[in-house]
């Protein structure tokens, strides 16, 4: 409910409540007034009633004075004369004549009745004994009403009749009630009607009942109160006034009852009523109608100012509606707000401002950003342009709330230049770490080249070693070669003079790769070199290279050694083996054999080890090879192995070849074999051809072996 | 070369699996020294191994040589003919104990 509307219903019920007050009041007031108005009514009814019973009265004096001054009256009565008091009563005319008076009574001095006007042989006096006594004793009596015979009632009067100055005796008379009556109606102008105590009409009124008034008042006669009534007949308002009537005697012995023609006064106060009220009503309307206007006038102003409230609320200051000005509250209200919206539309428009100048900033902000992440990694580049365009996505669908988008724009933007940041930072420090890193790996390559030009070295000595190159001797054609793995290995093969007929030639593989295991090779070579040229024998010299070896292998190196040493005079080969492939043996017809198995550990696994030697005769054209397990062990690509039987097959094609010639075929079986897969292992091969005792200058040709020209190439 | 570590009765069983050659040889002998200084019974059962270089025999080599001075003893169990004629020919058969399979070389460790 609307302020407005409270507040006229408020002073509504307020009105209402002052005029239902105000009527109350008026109406207690009026039936104050009316009260006494009533009161002063029945007073002057009553006095106009006393007026009338006085009225009546006064005839009967009149008649009493003209009996106290009849002297034969006095007289008779004075005698005690009663018929002479007869004759005069009737003489003077008195009963029943004109003067009006209906009853009369004559009384001795003694009290008793001497005449009467009732005719009844004991007539009962019109007073008591108790009423004459003041008047017998000289005292008027005081007039008033009375019953007689239980159903008359008489306006009666009592004088003394004096005789001389002594009180004769006394006179009573009385006039009809109706005379009385008639007296009040004539005074007061009204219906006059009698009741007796029981509310009868009187017998002396019974023309009241011909009144058409009496059935109206009838049903309101109340004999023992005093009082005004009010009702209405024929269309008249009448007011009924009702008056005890009370006896000389004392009691009540009758009502009047006056009704008086009051329509034009209740009319009159009927009218006054409604005027009143009608006035009362349109005071309280054109209060009402006034507050309403005045409280529509003042409202419209607070509603404006309401209005432009709720339009600031929702933000709009821009819509311009006039405030009337005013001085009150509503005014000065209306006037607030009109100030409140003119710094509103100021920071709107300063805000519009800053809106604009943010958008610019964003967009360089972005652009800067941008150009930032062109810089970055692919990875890093692609999320944070996926970023922006987010942000820039969610500007254009912000523009509805501008201020708020902005805000949103500006925290996402943010949040894009922090994670941007953090790439940034991350990718620093991931490039300091990468500079540093590759710096160590251009460290660590440095030293890794020069460790491989080392390792290069190594098996470049490891190569130039072996003999490159072997005698041309006319009982023996020889060819070796290796092919080294990756990793420096410890294959190695050799082959030397030890005497002026012998030549010994070795072929061995060392456990292991690389460096150590170079050295240990270069040991083993030595050794073996210089402990066979001491002409122990095969077993003895690999015995003591043993022990030699042995004594200090802390890594627990061992070296698998074929030697044999071959009389070029005989062609007996004698020969140790030290845990090496047996060699395989060709003889011309094409068998190949393998050469006898000799019990004997790899070299500088164990001291003090057994080594046994064998001897054979070589038939001239039988070949032997010598071979490391990196023949027989090769693998290919599909994981298998050379094996024993494809190098048996293989030596076996080469009956009729050269040793150079054999050692080609069976690496490029081999070779065949591994097609191209990676070389784990050194491959390495020794290829004699026994041609046969040479007739003569076999020693001078050994002899001359080291030192001898036309060479043949080993292969390498 | 996969290598599976067990212990049955008391002794270690290592199971090798596949090839052992001087790429791998330094992993087995990990292995091997590090199963030699927790249990002075060892097998290496060589039922699954395809292939052993002359640097695994190195490494059996070294962890003999460890298990010496405390007394241990290392058996080898179910060698495929080609590794045993390499046992045989490098003179190590000599070296070690070898024996059908695991089981029996378990036993002939004195395992319960």
């Amino acid at each position: 409910m609307q302020l407005q509307t409270r507040i006229i219903l408020f002073v509504l019920a307020t009105l209402t409540v002052v005029a239902g007050l105000l009527t109350g009041f008026s109406s207690l007031r009026e039936d104050a007034a009316d009260h006494r108005a009533r009161e002063l009514e029945l007073a002057r009814l009553d006095t106009a009633w006393q007026l009338a019973v006085a009225g009546a009265a006064g005839r009967i004096d009149r008649t009493l004075g003209r009996l106290a001054g009849d002297p034969e009256i006095v007289r008779a009565l004075a005698a005690g004369d009663r018929g002479a008091l007869g004759i005069r009563i009737a003489v003077l005319g008195l009963a029943g004549g004109d003067g009006g008076i209906t009853d009369l009574n004559l009384i001795a001095g003694n009290g008793d009745l001497l005449f009467s006007t009732d005719p009844s042989l004991d007539p009962a006096p019109l007073l008591g004994r108790a009423a004459l006594d003041p008047i017998l004793s000289g005292r008027r009596l005081a007039r008033g009403v009375r019953l007689v015979d239980g159903q008359r009632l008489l306006v009666v009067t009592g004088a003394p009749l004096y005789a001389g100055a002594e009180v004769a005796g006394a006179a009573v008379a009385g006039l009809g009630f109706p005379a009385a009556l008639e007296a009040l109606r004539q005074s007061v102008g009204g219906r006059v009607f009698a009741v007796g105590r029981d509310g009868a009409p009187l017998d002396g009124a019974a023309n009241d009942i011909q009144d058409p008034l009496w059935p109206a008042v009838a049903p309101l006669v109340r004999p023992a109160e005093r009082g005004i009534a009010e009702f209405t007949a024929s269309g008249r308002r009448y007011a009924l006034a009702s008056l005890p009537v009370a006896d000389l005697a004392g009691g009540r012995v009758a009502t009047v009852l006056i009704a008086s023609d009051v329509t034009q006064a209740v009319e009159e106060r009927t009218l006054w009523s409604v005027a009143y009220i009608a006035a009362v009503g349109l005071v309280l309307l054109g209060a009402l109608g006034l507050l309403y206007g005045y409280l529509r006038r003042s409202f419209a102003v607070l509603d404006s100012a309401v209005g432009a409230l709720q339009d600031l609320a929702r933000g709009r200051a821009m819509g311009y509606v006039e405030l009337p000005a005013g001085n009150d509250e509503i005014g000065r209200i209306a006037g607030a707000v009109e100030v409140f919206r003119g710094v509103m539309r100021d920071i709107e428009r300063s805000a519009g401002q800053r809106e604009r100048r943010l958008r610019r900033q964003q967009r360089f902000i972005r652009r800067q950003m941008e150009a930032l992440a062109v810089t970055l990694e692919e990875e890093a580049r692609q999320s944070l342009l996926d970023e922006l365009r987010q942000i820039e996505a969610e500007t254009h669908d912000a523009q509805s709330a501008q201020s708020k988008g902005v805000g949103d724009e500006l925290g996402l933007l943010a949040l894009g230049f922090s994670r941007l940041a953090t790439r940034v930072s991350t990718q620093q420090v991931q490039l300091t770490q990468m500079v540093r890193d590759l710096r160590d790996a251009l460290a660590d390559k440095r030293r890794l080249i020069s460790l491989q030009q080392e390792l290069e070295i190594a098996r470049t000595m490891q190569l130039t070693i072996l003999p490159q190159v072997f005698p041309d001797l006319a009982e023996l054609d020889i060819a070796a070669r290796m092919i080294p793995a990756k990793e420096v290995g410890g294959d190695f093969y050799d082959f030397f003079p030890i005497s002026e007929t012998k030549v010994a030639f070795v072929i061995a593989d060392v456990s292991g790769k690389g460096i150590p295991a170079a050295f240990f090779m270069l040991i083993t070579r030595t050794m073996l070199r210089a402990i066979a040229e001491s002409g122990v024998g095969p077993a003895e010299t690999m015995r003591r290279v043993n022990n030699l070896l042995a004594a200090e292998n802390e890594q627990m190196m061992f070296v698998t050694v074929f030697y044999g040493e071959l009389d070029l005079r005989t062609g007996v080969l004698a020969f140790s083996n030290g845990g090496h492939n047996p060699p395989l043996r060709i003889a011309r017809d094409g068998s190949v054999r393998e050469l006898e198995r000799v019990p004997g550990m790899a070299l500088a696994a164990m001291p003090d080890m057994p080594y046994a030697e064998r001897s054979l005769a070589l038939e001239a054209g039988d070949m032997v090879v010598l071979f490391t397990d990196g023949v027989t062990e090769a693998f290919n690509d599909s994981e298998a192995m050379y094996g024993d039987a494809r190098l048996v097959e293989a030596v076996g094609r080469q009956a009729s070849a050269t040793a150079r010639g054999g050692l080609d075929g069976v690496l490029a079986d081999v070779a065949g074999f591994t097609a191209g897969a990676p070389q784990s292992d050194d491959i390495t091969c020794l290829v004699l051809r026994w041609r046969g005792a040479a007739p003569d200058g076999a020693s001078a040709a050994a002899a001359s072996m080291d030192a001898a020209p036309g060479m043949v190439e080993a292969a390498v | 070369m996969n290598i599976t570590e067990e212990a049955v009765n008391g002794v270690t069983v290592l199971r090798t699996e596949g090839r052992i050659d001087s790429g791998n040889a330094a992993e087995f002998e990990g292995h091997l020294v590090k199963a030699v200084g927790e249990s002075s019974r060892l097998v290496v059962d060589m039922a699954k191994l395809s292939y052993i270089s002359s640097a695994g025999l190195r490494s059996l080599l070294i962890a003999a040589k460890k298990a010496r001075p405390s007394g241990g003893r290392i058996a080898l169990s179910a060698m495929a003919p080609h590794i045993r004629e390499v046992f045989d020919l490098s003179g190590f058969s000599s070296l070690f104990e070898i024996h059908g399979d695991a089981g029996a070389a378990v036993a002939a460790l004195g395992g319960a």
